[in-house]
């Protein structure tokens, strides 16, 4: 969170666009913050605390895991 | 630009306005023969117009906003990135203030003359206001 390269990769713009072309203020009136944020955690500049990964995950009716994923060293 | 980063905009501007308005004033002589009193009943009028300013800018920010978004102006909502951005900013403002507090009485305790601590007194928040407008700034544009 704002510390060196984000390491968490996300699929909310292809998640977007399956469901039909849902827009960026669409997905953050569902999920409960600002659009700017969306933007943010979609470009990879921001990690959403795990409540807010959740309601992403449930905006899609898909699990936490398809739409983000660790990128980290092991 | 988001409301928020409007308003840190907006604070900076108000900051380099006033203190550059100060700094004229001194310059041209304005604080040379003044005493304690002049010199605070001046700082405090310097720290009215900064609050005026910016709530003046801010209002008309927001109706400019709302004329461009076609939404009437409204106050946007902190969500927790939000949040997390203005504890990232207040931090670094504090530090700030509390290092050039510290600094000043430092210079105070070494003999600079008495009148520098109404200016340490005004600058120290100012500067930490600063601070805060820029770390927020910066943060809204790397996360």
């Amino acid at each position: 969170m704002g510390k060196g390269k984000a390491q968490i990769s996300n699929t909310i713009r292809t998640l977007r666009f399956h469901s039909g072309e849902m827009t960026q203020a669409e997905l953050a009136e569902k999920v409960g913050v600002t659009r700017q944020t969306v933007v943010a955690i979609e470009q990879g500049r921001y990690s959403p605390s795990l409540e807010v990964a959740f309601r992403i995950a449930r905006a899609f009716d898909v699990p936490l895991e398809q739409v983000f994923r660790y990128e980290g060293d092991r | 630009m988001s409301q928020k980063e409007w308003e840190a905009v907006i604070q900076l501007v108000g900051l380099v306005l006033i203190v550059g308005w100060l700094m004229y004033d001194g310059l041209v002589g304005g604080f040379t023969e003044a005493g304690f009193a002049a010199v605070a009943t001046r700082l405090v009028w310097a720290i009215v117009a900064m609050v005026v300013f910016n709530v003046v800018a801010m209002v008309l920010v927001m109706i400019g906003i709302g004329i461009v978004t076609r939404t009437g102006p409204t106050d946007e909502e902190a969500d927790e990135r939000d949040t997390s951005i203005g504890s990232r900013a207040m931090r670094n403002s504090g530090a700030v203030t509390a290092s050039l507090a510290a600094l000043s009485l430092l210079a105070l305790a070494f003999g600079a003359p008495p009148i520098f601590a109404v200016y340490a007194l005004f600058a120290a928040p100012v500067l930490g206001g600063a601070t805060d407008a820029v770390s927020r700034l910066v943060y809204y544009r790397i996360g």
